[in-house]
């Protein structure tokens, strides 16, 4: 068992190595260029936020997740259970990484603005919106808990655009859609997950982790029988 | 590993690819598992490598059913026409990835199959060409040493010398390490001198499963004056039948036939070959079930 989750977490590194280079020098460059802007034009203000475009790629990356993994895995003569059991440790890892590598990033960015007098130029945290102290070890749990959120539901909802097709995947986008329009259940889930008053956001972190956790099991569900061949071909 | 197929029938919708499929297959020994597009061929070998699930029975390789169990997938290796392996990947990483998942996998044959097929280490699979694609994947399956080793159509896109090379680098692999090969193709005159035994499929159902040799033998093509060939012919199974200019040709098949014995009426005779077997046999009025 542990060679063939130690072989598909190497498979899954190799494959993300592109995206993630990619977006991190699509970032970096991003965050360098306005921050040299807001260097060379003192009287303009530049706010950066960082964190959405690391949640972003986390969602895209989870929902893609199944599809451009599963079948290769598969044939490669994995088992359905090992796969699901790696995706998820390698979510963790991701998620980690992703706010490890930004907690870095965005710490040599404000020393920089810091040591270079550069007022003008802003670096907001998720951190800042909520109740939590503003320490590098809550900024790193925050990023790497959404992280992992994002990653957990998109690999979810990748197995069920995989496994049943756009029907079934269209069908749950909906579903969560009536869940977030109609106010009783959207209420509901923002109670779930936050708890907003006029200090700020206070995170419920062991929902959120809890919801991360059992995702896996709907996931295994829909992936324990599935063929190499995506739903809607099929 | 003996590979037992039971009563295999698979549906896609309405349609179905296998009915009622069984047969066994021993171990080390090449087959050729033939038969006419949507014949099933590509389907029986999904169920065997466990990407699919039969609607109904059991596929079993040694008493064990493929799906999900890995202690049958890691010697079970399937290399398809295409989508072998995902195309962003450094060839050094599907040889690693690879490496990883087959526990008798052979480097020094990977470094071998690579070098004979010019390809690089370090080269990109999304600026693969076809045939470079089809090279890789012939040397993951070689290199594999998976005691099932199933290669279904692996040479689109190969150039002759490149197909030829690889029978042989397929019969010195299986001489040093004796193993199942199955072979799927549609170029079996090129192949068919690989195959120790046959394996026919038509619409999903198994019309024959012989030893190569035997099948040649069961099978003559014999030509001649019209009337000397009809009276050879009389209440054989003919598979083949075309008359020109007052000549007659016809293929039998289904019992040992002496070729001695047809020459000395005057007629050509000679042996069918697998390719043209297979064709005739396909065909919906020429084939009777000869398992």
């Amino acid at each position: 068992m542990s060679r063939d989750i130690r072989a598909l977490l190497y498979y899954f590194m190799a494959d993300f190595r592109f995206s993630l280079t990619v977006f991190w020098s699509i970032l970096l460059s991003s965050i360098v260029l306005l921050f040299i802007i807001a260097l060379s034009f003192g009287e303009t203000m530049v706010g950066v936020s960082s964190s959405i475009a690391i949640y972003i790629f986390c969602a895209i990356s989870g929902f893609l997740m199944t599809k451009e993994t599963f079948p290769f895995c598969i044939k490669l003569g994995s088992t359905r259970n090992s796969y699901v059991l790696s995706v998820f440790i390698f979510n963790v890892f991701i998620a980690v990484f992703m706010a490890t590598i930004h907690l870095v990033v965005s710490l040599s960015i404000r020393l920089l603005a810091k040591v270079g007098g550069v007022d003008n130029f802003n670096y907001f945290f998720t951190l800042d919106g909520t109740t939590l102290a503003n320490t590098w070890y809550n900024q790193l749990m925050v990023d790497s808990l959404i992280c992992f959120v994002l990653l957990s539901v998109g690999f979810l909802l990748s197995s069920i655009f995989y496994r049943l097709g756009m029907v079934g995947g269209l069908g749950s986008i909906a579903i969560l859609a009536f869940a977030v329009i109609l106010p009783q259940t959207r209420d509901a889930l923002i109670d779930f997950f936050v708890n907003a008053n006029q200090v700020g956001i206070d995170l419920r972190i062991m929902p959120m982790l809890l919801l991360s956790l059992i995702a896996i099991l709907p996931t295994w569900g829909l992936l324990r029988n599935a063929s190499t061949a995506p739903g809607i071909t099929r | 590993m003996k590979i037992e197929a039971i009563n295999i029938t698979k549906k896609y919708g309405q349609k179905e690819a296998l009915k009622d499929l069984s047969m066994v297959i021993e171990e080390n020994k090449i087959y050729g598992l033939l038969g006419k597009n949507g014949a099933g061929k590509t389907t029986f070998m999904q169920l065997l490598a466990g990407h699919i699930l039969p609607t109904s029975g059991k596929v079993l390789v040694d008493g064990q059913d493929p799906f999900n169990n890995r202690n049958v997938l890691r010697e079970m290796c399937l290399i398809s026409e295409s989508s072998n392996f995902k195309k962003r990947l450094k060839i050094k990483d599907v040889l690693k990835i690879s490496s990883l998942f087959y526990p008798n996998w052979s480097q020094e044959s990977a470094d071998r199959l690579l070098k004979e097929f010019n390809l690089e280490k370090s080269m990109n699979t999304k600026g693969l060409s076809k045939g470079m694609e089809s090279a890789l994947g012939i040397t993951i399956g070689l290199a594999s040493r998976a005691k099932i080793t199933i290669f279904d159509e692996p040479y689109i896109g190969l150039d002759a010398s490149a197909r030829y090379k690889f029978y042989d680098l397929l019969l010195e692999e299986y001489e040093e390490n004796p193993r199942t090969f199955i072979l799927s193709t549609h170029l079996i005159d090129e192949v068919s001198r690989l195959f120790e035994e046959v394996i026919l499929l038509r619409d999903g159902e198994l019309l024959l499963q012989l030893q190569a040799e035997d099948m040649r033998e069961k099978s003559i093509l014999v030509s001649g004056k019209s009337e000397v060939v009809e009276e050879y012919s009389k209440g054989k199974n003919v598979i083949r039948e075309t008359s020109m200019m007052g000549r007659k040709t016809v293929m039998l098949f289904g019992e040992v036939y002496n070729l001695t014995e047809a020459r000395e009426l005057g007629l050509e005779a000679e042996r069918g070959n697998i390719q043209e077997l297979m064709v005739h046999l396909s065909e919906h009025t020429g084939g009777a079930v000869h398992v």
